[in-house]
Formats: C-alpha cells, structure tokens, sequence
C-alpha cells in the first residue's frame, strides 16, 4: 500500500468518475480507518456503529466529486463534510425512531457545542491520520534506531542522552535525526497529494 | 492510533502522535531541502578542494610523495607529484607512470586511485598508503640484526614475500608491461604481510606484434622513453642487468628477471649483489662478477638451491637464465613446500633427502617410521661395508644396496603419495628407472603410482614386469589394471564414482594403499558428495566391523556424522576426511581411538561423546586451531584437560545418546 501513491492520478480525480471501482475500494480502505477513528474520538453513541461508518464513508465519496482546491483546505472542508454526515445520520434515525438515550444525550452535546470546534477537532484527527500514514512508511525506510532518533528527539530528549540510549555518536545522532525529519516531511507531502488532490 | 502498538507507553504515544501531526502543518507550509534527505551528498558536492594537508613523505629521483588527506573519500592517500623545480619536460612522463601502473589491476601492485593538474598546472597522481617499511628498509633493519625484526622476518617470510612479487610481476609481464626498475626500495612491505610493488616510473609497455591493446599503445615505448633525459642510465646501481648497461641492449622480461635475482639474492644475503659506487657496480654488473651468495654472507645459513637460484636468475646472458617469471616463482614456492628446485639439479639423494624433510612436517608416527627406516639402512651400509673389508665381494655390495634405495626409494613413493603428491613420485621413479630399467622392485613401484593416478593401462604395462611379493595382493593389483584399462581405455580420464566404488571394494587395503587411491582421487572429484560415496566404501573396506554404523554428511550445511560399532580408523598416514572439508565432524558413539591426521584441516565443532580416544588423542584436541565447539560425555576429560580447552573454546558437556543407530 505504501508505494501506491506515488505517480498516480489522485484519489479525488479518480472518484470523479464513479465507475472506478478500483477507486472506491482504495477510497475505503484511506479513509474507512480515519472515519473510524474520527467518531470513536467524537465518543458518537450509536446502536449501530459500523453503519454509521459506511454512511458517513458514503456520503464523503459522493460529495468528494464537489471538492474544489481553490476554494479551500481540504482539511477543512472534510473536517464540515464529516460533521454534516454525523449530524444527518442521527437527524434521519430521529425521523424514523425515538433516539435511545445515550443517542439523544450525545446529540445535544453535539449541539452544545459550535460547528467550527467539532470541524477543527476533525481537521486535527485529519492530520494526525495523515502522518501516521507517513510514519508507517517511515518505519519500513530507515532502521529502528534512526527512527528513534527522531521520535525521542520530538520528546524534547537531549542528543546526548539519545546517542547513549541507542549506542550511537552524538554526530550520527543529529545526522540520522534530521534525515528521517525531512524525509518524513516529504513522505507527508506525498500521502497529502494523494489523498487530497 | 497505529503508533501505539510499538510502545508501552499510551500517554507518551498519545504524545508523540500530536507531535507528528503537527508535522502536517510543515509539510503544508513549504518544501523540503534535498541537503537534509541527503547531506552526504550535499557535503560532497560542496568539496572544491578534494586534497588537503599535505605531509612531506618521501623523495625520489623525479617525483616526490605527500601524504594527503582526500576529502572526497575520507581518507588519505599518498600523493606524488614532481619536485618543484623539475622541468616541465617531465610533466607527461609523471602522467605516463600514472596511467602505465593504473593499468595494472593485481593485488601486489600498488593502485591508482586519480591522475590530476594541480592549480599551477603541475601534475600529480594519488595511489595508495601503506603504513609500513619498505623491504629496502626492511633489510637494512634485519642486517643491523634488530631481534624483535629477526624474529618476524625468518627467511621464511621474506621468501613468501618474494613469491608475491614474483606474481605481481609475471602479471605485468602477461600484459606486456615491463618494470625495469626492481630493487628492495620499491617494494612496500605492510604490516600484515601486504606487498606492494611500486614505482613504474621506468617502466615500459613491451611491444610485442601482436595483442596490444589500443590504451596500451598510447603508452608505447617510444612515449615513455623519458629516462635518458639526463644522460643517466636508467635504473640503479647494483640492481641493474648488464644489458640496461650496454648502449644498444635490448630490455625484455629477461631483465626484470635478472632484477628479481638481484631481489632474492638480498634477501639471502642481506647484501646488495654490487657494491660500489655507480660506474664500478656497473662494470661489475656488465661482466657477471657477482659473488656467490655464501661467500657474500658467510655467517649467514644459506640453503645451497635457493643460492643456485639467485645466481641463474642473475646470468649476464639472459638466454641462461629463467625463461619466465612464473618458473622463478615456482623455484622458490618449491622450496618453500621442501621440493628440490630445478636450478639445484637434484640428483635422487637431494630429492631423498628432501623427501625426508617435508615428512618432518607430517607427524610423528612418519618420523619414526622414517627413524627406523634410515637407522635400518645406515646399519645395512655399515654390514655392507664389514662384508666389502673381509671378503670384497663388490657384486654383493652392489646388489644389496640397490635393492635397499629400491625399497626405500619405493617407501619414499608411497609417503608423497599419502602427501597427495602425484607429480614426484613418477619423477624420481622415471630416474631409478633409467638407470635400472628392469629393477623389478622400481617396476612395481612404478605400476603402482601409475593404478593410483587412474592410468590403467600403463599400470597395467609395469605391473606385468614387476615384482610380486609373496604376501602382498601384487598378482590382484596386476589383474585389477587389465580389468579397468579396459573398463576405462583412456588414461587421462577419472573414474565414475560408482566404478571408484567398485574397484575399492575389490582391493585389498595394504600400507594404505586403498587411502592413496582415495586422495588421488579426490584432487580431480570436485563434488564433495561423490567424494563422500567414495570415503565410506573406504571407510567400510579398513573398518571390516563397521556393519551396522551410519554414515551421515551433508554437504550445504558442512557437516559429516560418522559412528557406531566397529568404526575404529578413520586415517592411515593423512586424513581421509580432508576432502570432505566437513566443518561440522560427528564421530560420537565409534569405536574411533586417535585423531592425529583431523587436525590439519578447518573442523569447527567437533563431537567425540563415547569414543574411546587415548590419553594422546585427547591431549591433541588443542591442534586443532579452528576448533570452537567440542562436544564431550561427562568426565571424558581429566579436569586440568578440561580447563586447558576451556580458554580457547566452547566445551559442551552432554549425556550420551545410548541406543543411537541408523
């Protein structure tokens, strides 16, 4: 999967046309993992948890097609698209039931709280989905202790104490550290370019 | 997330996790400088002056070496570029040096790394550096008799050294390049017994008609005559052969012989072959007036074959002396294997008396067989001689002592044998021959090195005029050579594997002379598990007990099981097991009570749990200098054995597997 998003045609272009039934499974398995995540992390309570996953997956693949660059961030926009999907889903249960009491209590916590925060908490579990997606292929390129060099030193962790740690020269230490930085920055370049055209 | 997986850690992953996303927003910002994915290369690219910190080294007549630090690289090299005041004539000739040697791809020659111009338009080349003496040096060390030097360097080792250069230079002679300018001086010496053959600078590209190369004629002779340019004469004193000398001489391989003569006869003597100053060596040179060697170093041991070698490879004529130098090499390899050397002219007594030597090395049991046989033989010539005094029957005399050297000559044959030497034997046979041709006792020796190198037929042609003992299988070995010169006509081929298998189950096993088939067999079978097939049929033929064993090897993972009831010998005078070249040897639960002939070669662990091995066998586990595992039963080693072996290797001790069988 890692090298998949290399000289392709983005995910977006591709989902423009609906045909591509290739698209849509890679579609899937991007973003079925993110949406996921994003509605545990929203602690949204529902009887059916997975359907929800499928219909907010669904409706994020229809209106996907509607995304334009120029009018703005991606994150953002997604961060809108998925809020209104949530949101619909349980507005259309209500039409069709009474809402549970736990649904009902996590719709109006929802409600309490501005449109803009939920989108800004989706834009970040946006990015942080985004470079774990990096990472993942950050890991198979440089050794472990390459690796943590850099991961200890986001810590805040001093070069020195690293190099003692992983048994490596202070030097390599810095060396291997800013390698695997910018190579990172660069891998996050290209799952962005896939992913959000 | 994903993260968390790796690390115990929630809280800090959790952490982590929101640092690298934050890397999003970089990623976002802006993009990447290629120098921080790749800083090696950018350092590289950066590098505008790839050779620092010059230090001074040496000096020699055109050129003079630095030691530079080569900021590419990351390392340092030796540099040579021309002394300051050189004339620019001399310019191309330090390039043409440059690019003769980068021609010349050979481990004993010193390498090439980059020619350049430098920013005053001078040239220079890198190459090389060795830390270290060079053999010049190293003989001026050795003659002032520095101990610790004397020790390091026995004659031993300076003649290894010679047989490197001996290579590097055949090398350059096969691509028509000519040194010309041989002397200890150019040779460096590394601490780890590297030699290195340096400065070309006189050399020359041979023309030859036919097979230059298209680079090599850029370097053709006529470009590279640089060395005259100041009426010098090229080369140096004392190292130079009489035809460097003469106006019109021409200079060939043959003269770089002659210099490897000079080299050698240094080596021996710690001397240079001619002193003096330049025009009395010279002369000296152009009249052949070298002293021997032994007379030149009195108080030195000079072996006579070695000092017979200098001096032939040192011929004022250069038809008299070595034709390549691939024969002179050989020479002194020879003598360091404790053959005769050619030059030597061996008689049969050299080559009995070397044959003496080489067995010294084997082990003890030859020696004593050795003892016993030349004490035999000193008395014989002793009774001879009382027999001569009192009753002068010379026709007595003469006929006992040729039949003792036959048998002894014929004991001598069999011995190179079991060293897997099949070249002498028929040498020295051939000699015997020519002046008995119808010794019945060199017949049969004869026939028998013949069946043991696989010529049937000629076996087959002395076996018929030979002698046949009353108590030896003599008529079966006859017979045998009929029978397989038919199965298989032409001499100069091996036998299959399975016919190997059936000729030594036929043959009848005296003074190892099924083991000598076997190892001569070996050195033309290159599959190790046809060779395999061959040692068990062998082991099973002198094992005659050995029903109901196994025998287990397998060749990928080096490993060879051997056991059981009746398995008692494994080798005769040299290991059968040695072309097997099982790392890994098993001879747990056989009956196997000596391991003499096992050391000589790489075992790496070694399992002797239930053999009986005597105190003796036991005490030699130490030979074997590869040894890393030995697996033992409890209590088959004394304590203080125990402990001696347990600095050097791993010793398992592990309970018997009773019962084990195939």
């Amino acid at each position: 999967m890692a090298d998949q998003w290399k000289t392709r045609k983005s995910l977006i272009l591709r989902a423009a046309n609906a045909d591509d039934s290739q698209a849509w499974e890679e579609f899937v398995q991007y973003y079925e993992r993110f949406i996921f995540h994003v509605l545990h992390r929203m602690k949204v309570s529902s009887s059916d948890f997975d359907d929800l996953v499928q219909q907010v997956l669904l409706k994020l693949w229809r209106s996907i097609k509607s995304y334009d660059a120029g009018k703005g961030r991606f994150r953002t926009w997604l961060g809108v698209v998925v809020r209104n999907a949530v949101y619909d889903h349980f507005a259309e249960i209500g039409r069709r039931r009474k809402l549970l009491e736990q649904e009902q209590e996590f719709l109006s916590r929802m409600e309490s709280e501005p449109a803009s925060e939920i989108e800004k908490r989706i834009e970040q579990e946006w990015a942080a989905y985004v470079t774990s997606l990096a990472m993942e292929r950050i890991r198979k390129l440089f050794s472990d202790r390459a690796v943590k060099s850099f991961t200890m030193s986001l810590d805040g962790t001093a070069a020195s104490k690293i190099a003692a740690e992983l048994n490596l020269s202070t030097d390599s230490v810095y060396t291997l550290k800013s390698r695997v930085k910018a190579r990172f920055v660069k891998e996050i370049k290209a799952v962005v370019e896939e992913l959000e055209g | 997330m994903d993260e968390n997986q790796s690390s115990p850690e929630p809280d800090s992953d959790s952490r982590l996790a929101a640092s690298l996303a934050s890397f999003y927003y970089v990623a976002e910002a802006g993009p990447v400088e290629e120098k921080e994915i790749s800083p090696s290369l950018h350092a590289v690219s950066q590098i505008s002056k790839r050779y620092e910190s010059a230090e001074f080294i040496a000096k020699g007549g055109m050129k003079q070496v630095f030691r530079v630090y080569d900021a590419r690289c990351k390392r340092h090299v030796a540099m040579a570029t021309l002394h300051d005041d050189a004339p620019t004539e001399l310019c191309d000739p330090l390039i043409h040096e440059a690019w003769l040697t980068g021609l010349l791809d050979h481990p004993n020659i010193i390498t090439i790394h980059d020619v350049g111009v430098d920013d005053r338009n001078r040239p220079y080349f890198t190459m090389d550096l060795k830390s270290g003496d060079s053999l010049g040096e190293l003989i001026e060390k050795l003659r002032e008799g520095q101990p610790e030097i004397r020790d390091r360097y026995p004659l031993e080792s300076l003649l290894q050294m010679f047989v490197k250069i001996c290579d590097a230079i055949a090398y350059a002679h096969s691509v028509q390049v000519l040194h010309l300018d041989l002397k200890p001086a150019n040779i460096q010496v590394g601490e780890y017994g590297e030699v290195l053959v340096c400065d070309w600078g006189l050399g020359r590209v041979h023309s030859s008609e036919e097979g230059i190369e298209f680079e090599r004629l850029l370097l053709h002779s006529d470009l590279l005559s640089s060395g005259t340019l100041f009426g010098q004469v090229r080369g140096t004193p004392g190292y130079i052969a009489p035809e460097q000398i003469e106006k019109d001489g021409t200079r060939n391989s043959l003269t770089d012989i002659y210099q490897l003569g000079c080299i050698l006869y240094t080596i021996l003597t710690l001397q240079s072959p001619l002193d003096g100053e330049a025009p009395s060596a010279l002369e000296k040179a152009a009249k052949g007036e070298v002293v021997p060697p032994q007379t030149r170093a009195p108080a030195r041991n000079i072996p006579p074959s070695l000092q017979a070698v200098a001096l032939k490879a040192m011929a004022v004529d250069p038809l008299s002396r070595y034709s390549s130098v691939e024969s002179l090499g050989e020479e002194i390899r020879r003598y360091l294997r404790g053959f005769a050397t050619d030059a030597e002219d061996a008689g049969v007594l050299t080559q009995m008396s070397l044959v003496y030597k080489r067995n010294k090395r084997y082990c003890n049991t030859v020696l004593c067989a050795a003892t016993l046989l030349f004490g035999g033989a000193t008395w014989s010539y002793w009774k001879l001689a009382e027999k001569e005094r009192i009753a002068s029957v010379a026709q007595v005399k003469a006929e006992q002592a040729l039949e003792m050297y036959a048998h002894s000559l014929e004991k001598s044959v069999i011995e190179m044998h079991l060293g897997a030497d099949e070249k002498t034997p028929e040498k020295l046979l051939l000699a015997a021959l020519a002046a008995n041709p119808d010794n019945p006792v060199y017949l049969r020796a004869m026939g028998e090195h013949y069946f043991i190198v696989q010529r049937f037929n000629k076996a087959s042609e002395f076996l018929k005029r030979g002698e046949k003992r009353s108590e030896h299988p003599d008529q079966l070995i006859s017979d045998l050579a009929q029978e397989y010169a038919l199965q298989k006509p032409d001499d100069d081929e091996q036998l299959t594997t399975d016919q190997m298998i059936g000729l030594l189950r036929r043959i009848e096993d005296f003074n190892g002379f099924e083991a000598m088939i076997v190892l001569n067999d070996h050195k033309r079978r290159v599959d190790t598990r046809q060779r395999a097939a061959i040692i068990e049929e062998h082991l099973r033929s002198v094992n005659p007990e050995w029903n109901d064993g196994w025998f287990e090897f397998d060749s990928e993972e080096s490993r060879l099981r051997i056991g059981g009831k009746g398995l008692k010998r494994l080798s005769y005078s040299g290991s059968i097991l040695a072309g097997l070249q099982a790392m890994h040897l098993d001879i747990s639960e056989s009956e196997i009570d000596a391991l003499w002939k096992e050391t000589g070669y790489a075992i790496e662990t070694l399992d002797i749990r239930g053999c009986p091995l005597s105190e003796e066998s036991l005490s030699v586990l130490y030979q074997f200098v590869h040894l890393r595992e030995l697996t033992i039963h409890p209590g088959q080693l004394a304590p203080d054995q125990l402990k001696r072996l347990s600095g050097r290797l791993k010793v398992i001790e592990k309970e018997r597997e009773s019962g084990r069988s195939e």
